[in-house]
């Protein structure tokens, strides 16, 4: 009798999901992609902290060529815009080449497609405003390691190079004891960028780049990991001297206005709190977008 | 199979799991402590005679349950402490006291509530004095009112550690997503943290579960 009660009402549960699935779900996506007779496409984007999805995505409508129009959402970190990719939610990820090469590497269900014009997105370092002397510092650093070839090598070794299904190599931080150390905030969500390794140890091309600047400097090095939500926050609080960033470059022409930016119409402070500065850029990339087979 | 041993055990995998899941622990178990004994003393103020600490305590227990924790983490660590030179966990651990003290407190007011208020005079009335009548009386009563809630918010308090992530902290939920990002295997990854999350919460309810059936076993004998 309690087996056929349960069964009765798991059932009726599957019943339901079934049902609300059928009324929510798919008949509801594909009403999405035929309003107005236009093809609307969800892309998956990560969170810009200083320009939310409505700003972005009314800039984006702004700027739509006519048939196609993009919705953009917003996640956290790579692996809830993979699973909502996954799920049906979005229709492709926008993330950088290196990223998607990575994720391609490992999971057969999924193909990388060239964004049309595509921008390249820059990866520099964040520091406090009141930091100039870290700030030029590290812009010196950056600046030697272009011109004697140290970031295209290392580019190399940890981004370009690296076989199928590989993860980069360790690297080691300079630290001396007793020494006060540049804390650095890592995020582990970016691989091959910026990952954190089966044993617990950050990794990837970042990391090396930090290694390459402690040595530089002289400095010892501390990685601190945070959520990347919350990296605005532990530079400003002084928490951590430094953290990555990427910014969006603009068409020369554009002049850093709000508009022109290829492919996505985004200011360049798209990404830039209050109260951060930039460094130059060590490093850029292609932005693609990762969809289903 | 293969995917699974990559995922959790392969490389020290296994061993980075276990640290974060100790960090989990650790923070879940001193939160719980402080925040039991913070939530006794309000609890006392709330319920007390001394009118402003009556205000006080029900502001206050208003103001930190209305609080999102993960809001008064970030609040304290990179605002109110951010300059006192104290650990993350340390931060972390007196958020989630705080946030749990205000819960702990309405537990225990509306268990002392659910207890009839004549026993206690009638302890009072046989000589016991106001201790021995709370100690005997009013606290075995009240213990087993609040139990099952009790419970409860331990398993929640358990499950909001995982915003640690946003203070430096590398705890189990930090773990599962650097590891999901790692091997991009988001879905088998995030159903693993889910699982230990699950077991860590059966633990609890097999403690409970465990004093439960002692205290029957003693009624029965």
């Amino acid at each position: 009798m309690n087996w056929k009660k349960a069964a009765t009402i798991l059932l009726g549960c599957a019943l339901a999901g079934a049902v609300l699935v059928g009324c929510g779900g798919q008949q509801a996506a594909q009403k999405d992609n035929n309003q107005d007779g236009k093809n609307i496409v969800k892309v998956g984007l990560l969170t810009r902290q200083n320009l939310s999805e409505d700003k972005l995505n009314s800039l984006l409508k702004e700027k739509e060529s006519s048939g196609q129009a993009m919705i953009v959402t917003y996640y956290d970190n790579l692996s809830a815009m993979q699973m909502a990719l996954d799920a049906g939610n979005i229709q492709s990820m926008r993330i950088y080449k290196s990223v998607a090469s990575y994720l391609t590497d490992r999971n057969n269900n999924l193909v990388v497609k060239e964004v049309a014009d595509h921008p390249m997105d820059e990866f520099c370092f964040g520091v406090r405003k009141e930091d100039e002397k870290l700030q030029a510092d590290l812009n010196r650093v950056i600046a030697d390691m272009k011109a004697d070839g140290t970031l295209e090598k290392l580019s190399k070794e940890y981004v370009t190079a690296l076989k199928k299904g590989e993860e980069p190599p360790a690297v080691t931080l300079p630290f001396q004891p007793g020494d006060v150390p540049l804390r650095i905030a890592v995020t582990g969500d970016l691989p091959p960028l910026d990952l954190v390794k089966a044993d617990g140890s950050a990794a990837g091309f970042n990391t090396a780049i930090l290694a390459e600047i402690g040595k530089r400097l002289r400095c010892s090095i501390e990685v601190v990991q945070v959520a990347s939500g919350g990296r605005a926050a532990t530079l400003t609080s002084k928490k951590a001297d430094v953290v990555f960033w990427t910014v969006v470059p603009v068409e020369k022409k554009a002049n850093n206005e709000a508009v022109g930016i290829k492919g996505l119409f985004m200011p360049r402070d798209a990404d830039v709190p209050e109260g951060m500065a930039l460094t130059d850029s060590y490093f850029s990339d292609e932005v693609v977008d990762v969809a289903k087979k | 199979m293969d995917t699974i041993y990559q995922i959790f055990i392969a490389n020290g995998a296994f061993a980075t799991i276990c640290k974060g899941l100790l960090v989990t622990v650790e923070i879940s178990l001193a939160a719980l402590v402080l925040g039991t004994l913070l939530g006794a003393v309000l609890c006392f103020f709330r319920m007390g005679k001394n009118r402003p600490m009556r205000f006080l305590t029900a502001g206050y227990i208003a103001l930190v349950r209305g609080c999102p924790v993960l809001m008064l983490l970030m609040l304290l660590f990179y605002g109110v402490l951010a300059q006192s030179g104290l650990a993350p966990i340390v931060v972390a651990i007196l958020a989630f006291a705080l946030h749990t003290a205000a819960h702990v407190a309405e537990l225990f007011r509306s268990s002392i509530m659910a207890t009839d208020f004549g026993q206690v005079e009638a302890a009072r009335t046989l000589g016991f004095s106001r201790i021995q009548a709370f100690r005997l009386v009013t606290l075995p009563q009240m213990m087993h009112i609040a139990r099952p809630v009790y419970q409860s918010t331990i398993v929640n308090l358990i499950q909001w550690t995982s915003v640690v992530g946003y203070v430096t902290i590398t705890d189990l939920t930090r773990v599962i997503y650097n590891t999901a990002s790692r091997t991009m295997q988001p879905m088998i990854t995030i159903l693993g943290g889910m699982i230990i999350y699950i077991a860590i919460s059966y633990c609890v309810y097999g403690i409970f579960a465990w004093l439960e059936w002692r205290d029957k076993r003693e009624v029965a004998e």
